[in-house]
């Protein structure tokens, strides 16, 4: 299942490698970004490491922060709680939906098929959940998803753990779901993953799945 | 008149969605394009925006209550003019809205909310908490405020159907049956408020419009109330054009086929040139003149339209206009193009001449205070000396904004227009 767009309208897709920024930073560039991609300005990609920091989707349920181990932020997007910090690879894509279709079911499930292709270049089995959004292997979640839309531009996305968060994440019931756990890249391919093997990886599959041959990469 | 605001399709799977907040409340002005609540769907945070402008009437779901795809999650009342005061005018059975806590916590916490928000203009943050458990104590007495109307009366579903189809509002039914229920009878003899809709043949299915759809909506919708448009047609004689078409082709004079679109491009300019008051705006009770001459060209595309903007036409050449004219209007169904190729156009030409019509009139693109519509070129009977000929006719209509641009002028202007095209060598000729 791809989302890509019509071949004759394809523009190149500009890739924003930021490093280590933090969240409220990181959400006003999404923020301009978005409105750009609502003007016509081509899509893009945020990839980002956040300092420690828990955030909760406009539902998120606040019980489901057990310690305030780092700032607690609300945000517009869906999904519960999550937490991000370093050790993990955060993307947001700011896609125009309105070209490809209008399907948010089918983004979420494409951004799935992104990330277990990821996980497939490490030589793990990652897999959708029915009914669990985000990629799990076995009972355990590798990278959580979360987005908001504005007139069909997307905002906010995915994280995928590349080092092992398992101690950052007691400190949350990851995604209000009390019975899984978490795992990394690093974890299942039982080696230490780099941050820029993981960005490449993460690249690449982004770019097959929705259709990008051409990428304009910015380094912050 | 009030519309309804209903829970949007944001996916093929979609069958629900979560209301997560509203951004406006009962009683807010809203306008068309704001967002007034976040939609959850999966692990989607939607934006709603009001498809229409006025005042919010009515709340029909709640935050953190679900609808399916297409109940209405709100009213709004256009216009907005002492609205509050009316009775709804239609009731939606609550059938539609689910809620994920219990339903009697969230009924009640409503006329709650209600009640306080007249007391206390709500704050983001206080929303914020709204509809939590600990939020709806207090319900109770905040219900009182609001005696004689039951947000849920009791009525058997009969009693129900018959109020929906005749626009009765349950709240207001006194019922006579069982412990107040109210029953058909009771409907059938309620003061019958005024239908919400004059019946209108059957609705076979609802689109969403597209993002342009809306934009020529909005812009086209303001055009024709705000600009007082009156039109003028000529038909121009195209038995030159026709031959200088011919012998351009077969002399391949140019790179790209001269079209008589292109004729009608080059000619406007040159007669735009001459007549500079149709190559303006009315703008803050002035009369601008622009001082360039981009024509913008009405490209059809799939479910809309494209205007792609023809840059300096007067200072280029034939061959050139109709390259890149050509190139324009392939972007712009290819759906690829720069933002500069769709702005800044100060007249517009929309050519039909490709379907079998005579003439037609535009609405007039703003700011823009004139736009041409051009017809097919056909054979017809004409008088010439007076005997009638058949000739390649072809049928303009200049449709000008009346602030700015009198009868007259406008004659004048399709005057030198016919004038150029019916003498075509000067297209060739002139710059």
């Amino acid at each position: 299942m791809t989302l890509a767009r019509p071949a004759e309208t394809a523009r190149p897709l500009c890739i924003e490698r930021l490093g280590l920024r933090t969240y409220g930073e990181t959400l006003a560039l999404q923020t301009a970004r978005r409105d750009a991609v609502l003007a016509g300005a081509p899509e893009c990609l945020i990839l980002v490491e956040h300092p420690p920091v828990i955030t909760l989707g406009r539902g998120g349920d606040e019980r489901h922060v057990l310690q305030r181990t780092a700032p607690v932020v609300r945000v517009n997007r869906g999904g519960d709680v999550t937490y991000h910090g370093p050790g993990q690879l955060v993307g947001y894509p700011i896609l125009d939906l309105d070209r490809r279709g209008r399907d948010i079911h089918r983004y979420l499930r494409t951004l799935e098929a992104v990330l277990i292709d990821v996980a497939a270049r490490f030589g793990i089995a990652a897999a959708r959940c029915e009914g669990r959004t985000g990629v799990w292997v076995g009972n355990d979640k590798l990278a959580a998803i979360g987005i908001g839309v504005r007139r069909w531009v997307t905002m906010h996305g995915f994280a995928l753990n590349v080092d092992d968060l398992r101690p950052a994440f007691r400190a949350i019931v990851p995604c209000g779901l009390a019975d899984a756990g978490v795992t990394s890249l690093g974890e299942g391919a039982g080696r230490a993953v780099a941050m820029a093997e993981a960005e490449a990886a993460v690249s690449e599959a982004f770019c097959r799945e929705f259709g990008y041959d051409q990428v304009v990469e910015m380094m912050a | 008149m009030s519309v309804e605001i209903v829970m949007p399709k944001l996916s093929d799977t979609m069958e629900e969605g979560t209301i997560l907040r509203w951004l406006k409340q009962v009683g807010d002005q809203v306008a068309r394009g704001d967002v007034i609540a976040e939609v959850e769907t999966d692990k989607a945070d939607m934006e709603l925006e009001a498809s229409a402008a006025g005042v919010l009437r009515e709340i029909k779901v709640q935050e953190g209550q679900s609808a399916v795809v297409g109940a209405v999650l709100a009213l709004v009342d256009e216009g907005g003019n002492g609205a509050q005061a009316k009775p709804a005018a239609k009731q939606e059975p609550d059938a539609e809205a689910r809620s994920s806590e219990t339903a009697g916590e969230a009924k009640r916490a409503e006329p709650a909310k209600a009640g306080a928000r007249t007391a206390e203009p709500a704050k983001g943050g206080k929303r914020e908490a709204a509809g939590r458990p600990q939020d709806v104590e207090g319900a109770p007495a905040a219900a009182a405020a609001a005696p004689g109307r039951d947000a849920d009366p009791k009525a058997t579903p009969a009693a129900r159907q018959l109020a929906t189809e005749r626009g009765v509002d349950l709240s207001m039914v006194r019922g006579s049956g069982p412990g107040g229920r109210i029953v058909s009878d009771d409907v059938a003899h309620a003061p019958g408020a005024p239908r919400a809709r004059e019946p209108e043949g059957a609705v076979a299915g609802r689109q969403e419009l597209s993002r342009m759809r809306q934009s020529i909506a909005r812009r086209m919708s303001e055009a024709f109330r705000d600009i007082p448009h009156f039109y003028v047609t000529a038909e121009i004689d195209m038995g030159e054009a026709a031959r200088l078409k011919d012998s351009l082709a077969k002399n391949e004079v140019y790179v790209t086929a001269v079209t008589y679109t292109h004729m009608v491009l080059k000619a406007t300019a040159l007669a735009l040139k001459r007549h500079p008051r149709l190559n303006a705006s009315f703008r803050d009770d002035a009369i601008e003149l622009k001082g360039e001459i981009n024509l913008g060209m009405a490209v059809a595309v799939e479910d809309g339209l494209i205007v792609p903007v023809l840059r300096a036409a007067d200072e280029r050449p034939l061959g050139e206009i109709a390259s890149e004219a050509r190139r324009l209007v392939e972007q712009a169904r290819r759906g690829r193009f720069a933002k500069e190729d769709l702005s800044g156009g100060t007249f517009t030409v929309s050519n039909m001449g490709m379907l079998d019509l005579e003439e037609f009139a535009a609405v007039i693109n703003p700011p823009q205070a004139a736009i041409l519509a051009v017809g097919a070129v056909k054979e017809r009977a004409v008088v010439r000396d007076g005997t009638i000929v058949v000739r390649p006719t072809m049928r303009v209509t200049v449709s000008c904004d009346h602030r700015i641009i009198d009868g007259v002028v406008a004659g004048r202007f399709l005057e030198e227009l016919k004038r150029l095209l019916e003498n075509p060598i000067v297209l060739v000729v002139q710059a």
